[in-house]
């Protein structure tokens, strides 16, 4: 398993943005199959990496984290053990303060590590490099409180900003699967209008759209109906569920809207750093 | 759980090859060989173009600050060499390939003289098809419109010899043999009178040169420097009886025209071994960089003009730091964003870079043009050799460049505010 796993992640690197000239060669070849096979387009063109399979997106063992440095240390995270499995919806909810965001942000590799095991998408994090981290990124679907869209960009070019990572994609590829993916969050007739001229819940699904377009393999989303009205809220969430579910992609969300408890196959509970509440449903 | 059923092979391939199949008219992608790295060029410099397209009013105060500082070095750097040009271009007109010269003598409006035997020496050498004495001295000119005076350059030699050769010389040459004629550089500064207009009208007239009344015979082009306002040429013969305080058997500068395929440095050396030390031996180029060298290095004027443009290259970078900058604190959610989702620091750096590139060309071309109208008001003002060239234009492109660059590099490090850790 874990000599497949190396492997895997070999073959990935070249075609991750970072290594541009040695894989062209095979990039073209992975092309070429798509042009005949038709199934490998989205396996050589874009996907920058994946795990190998039946492993946990998410694997974490005693995991602890602490902000502050001497006397000023604070703990956040203490000894936290967690799982999500393919395809699985997770919950993370808990007071404020209780942690589930710096978690997110462990997981979602945008802060360092500092002790215990953290592993996405078959990705150990401990001791990752930024550069690790940056490229694990890319095949992690982020959705945030605020919808953070690019204001000078339309709907469809903020969704395919999630494609110009690799660079190697042709353009009008981009732009397609941008639209694709916008009708498929429901925003036909709106992808070339400017976030400003689309409404809270319209840009939180052009949000997800972006978070999505590029087939991660897990989803991150923090409390992504925060800023939305009950009905909206109620919608997007559903929507997110709906788009992942169909597409075997696990999500782990922190919410404290319990409106959308519905959506989870499991709800975990945090408090004071601690998972409280392993297991439920 | 279904993705684990679907795709033994990568567990999330499914909803790429479902997305695949649900588009199967999706056309086969070009071989991406080639435009790879190309793209990751010009990915980042279209999203810096639409980021700052998004602002209008600040892209064009950015453009407006890159302009003014292309105006003011492209101005800057055309004066200091208009000054260099000018000052060297009674020299640079001379076609003789060598020149004897004092060597302590420091700049050509202040010749020391040398022994006028050492032309006579020069010939020696076979090679040596002409050696013609040039003779140098400032003397004052009688305005003959108002009647005041000024300092004027006084240029003599044999003018036949063909070894010096201004604009309109050949054609008064027979009469500068006359006894006291002098040919007047009709773009000296006014200061010296209408002498064009009062020559069209009247034909040769007399003027006080010195103490002396002399006939201006016609007109020739030189162009005013910074040690003289006017020039007078004649023949070296006029020169002398004008001239009188000066030695006969001393002239200031000697003009060597070489046979014709006669190699030019090996001629220097065979000079310079033949005559005593008192004289050194220069190249046309030589004798012009020599002239360039006193007015860059003993004068403050090449420090006044690279400070000036430095003082411009500042002000503009100091703006274009600000554009850049609050392009980049006004956007740190979105910089965040792009980071979350993947995109490296560096990626981010280029983006700023390309922006940076973006404010460098739409504020150069514009001030480039306002330039060169202005080099045409300037020079018909001062009188002053003015012009755009490529090399100048190329020049000053690569300043502002510089400029934006460095701003670019600077603003870059507001990027690491943009900590994708804070999104959530």
């Amino acid at each position: 398993m874990g000599g497949r796993r190396e492997g895997h992640g070999a073959r990935a690197e070249p075609e991750g943005r970072t290594a541009p000239l040695p894989p062209t060669a095979h990039l073209t070849v992975s092309r070429g199959l798509s042009a005949s096979g038709g199934r490998g387009s989205g396996e050589g063109s874009a996907l920058p990496d994946a795990a190998p399979p039946m492993t946990d997106p998410i694997r974490i063992a005693g995991l602890g984290y602490a902000y502050g440095e001497g006397e000023l240390r604070r703990p956040v995270l203490r000894d936290v053990s967690l799982s999500v499995h393919a395809g699985e919806v997770v919950l993370l909810t808990g007071p404020s303060g209780s942690g589930k965001t710096t978690l997110l942000t462990l997981i979602g590799a945008l802060r360092a590590m500092q002790e215990g095991s953290c592993q996405v998408l078959g990705r150990e994090l401990l001791g990752a490099t930024e550069r690790d981290r940056v490229r694990l990124r890319r095949s992690i679907g982020f959705i945030f409180q605020n919808h953070n869209l690019l204001g000078f960009l339309t709907a469809r070019q903020n969704v395919a900003m999630a494609l110009e990572i690799d660079a190697a994609l042709p353009e009008r590829e981009r732009l397609e699967r941008a639209g694709e993916m916008l009708r498929a969050v429901g925003l036909a007739g709106h992808e070339d209008k400017v976030p400003a001229k689309l409404s809270g819940g319209q840009r939180q699904r052009v949000a997800i759209a972006r978070a999505l377009v590029a087939g991660p393999g897990l989803v991150l989303a923090d409390e992504p109906t925060a800023a939305l009205d009950k009905v909206s809220g109620a919608e997007v969430a559903h929507l997110l569920r709906d788009m992942a579910k169909s597409r075997g992609t696990p999500i782990l969300m922190v919410t404290h809207d319990p409106r959308i408890l519905d959506i989870a196959d499991r709800v975990v509970a945090m408090e004071d750093g601690r998972i409280v509440e392993p297991a439920a449903a | 759980m279904n993705a684990i059923s679907k795709a033994p092979l990568l567990p999330w391939a499914p909803e790429r090859t479902g997305e695949a199949a649900s588009e199967p008219a999706m056309p086969s992608p070009k071989p991406a060989a080639g435009p790879r790295p190309l793209a990751a060029l010009l990915l980042p410099l279209r999203l810096a173009w639409r980021q700052l397209r998004a602002e209008r009013a600040r892209l064009f105060s950015a453009m407006a600050g890159v302009m003014f500082a292309a105006v003011l070095v492209f101005m800057q750097l055309g004066f200091r060499s208009a000054l260099f040009d000018s000052a060297t271009r009674l020299l640079a007109a001379m076609e003789a390939e060598l020149f004897l010269m004092n060597p302590l003598t420091t700049a050509s409006f202040r010749p020391e003289p040398l022994p006028r035997i050492r032309a006579h020496q020069a010939l020696a050498l076979p090679e040596v098809a002409q050696a013609v004495p040039v003779y140098l001295a400032q003397t004052t000119w009688r305005n003959p419109e108002d009647g005041s005076r000024r300092a004027i350059q006084m240029i003599g030699f044999d003018i036949e010899a063909g070894a010096v050769h201004f604009e309109g010389l050949d054609a008064i040459a027979p009469a500068l043999r006359r006894i006291d004629a002098v040919g007047f550089d009709a773009r000296s500064r006014p200061e010296f009178g209408d002498v064009a207009r009062l020559f069209g009208e009247r034909g040769p007239f007399e003027v006080q040169v010195g103490n002396r009344m002399v006939d201006v015979v016609g007109l020739v082009s030189i162009g005013p420097s910074f040690g003289a306002d006017g020039n007078l040429v004649m023949n070296e013969v006029n020169f002398r009886r004008m001239v009188r305080e000066r030695h006969p058997s001393n002239t200031d500068l000697v003009a060597i025209r070489l046979a014709p395929g006669t190699d030019v440095a090996a001629a220097q050396a065979r000079l310079r071994e033949i005559l005593p030390r008192d004289v050194v031996v220069l190249t046309h180029a030589q004798l012009v960089a020599h002239e360039r060298n006193y007015w860059e290095t003993a004068t403050p004027i090449g420090f006044i003009f690279a400070f000036g443009s430095v003082m411009g290259l500042i002000v503009g970078m100091v703006i274009v730091y600000q554009i850049l900058f609050s392009d980049i604190a006004n956007h740190l959610r979105e910089y965040a964003t792009l980071k979350a989702i993947g995109y490296s620091n560096f990626y981010l750096a280029r983006v700023v870079m390309a922006a940076a590139l973006i404010l460098a060309i739409i504020g150069f071309l514009p001030g480039a043009a306002l330039c060169i109208w202005l080099y045409d008001v300037v020079a018909s003002a001062t009188f002053l050799p003015l012009a755009m060239t490529p090399e100048r234009a190329i020049m000053v492109f690569g300043l502002i460049f510089g400029m934006c660059a460095t701003a670019g590099l600077l603003a870059m490090r507001k990027l690491r505010d943009a900590s994708p850790a804070d999104m959530f």
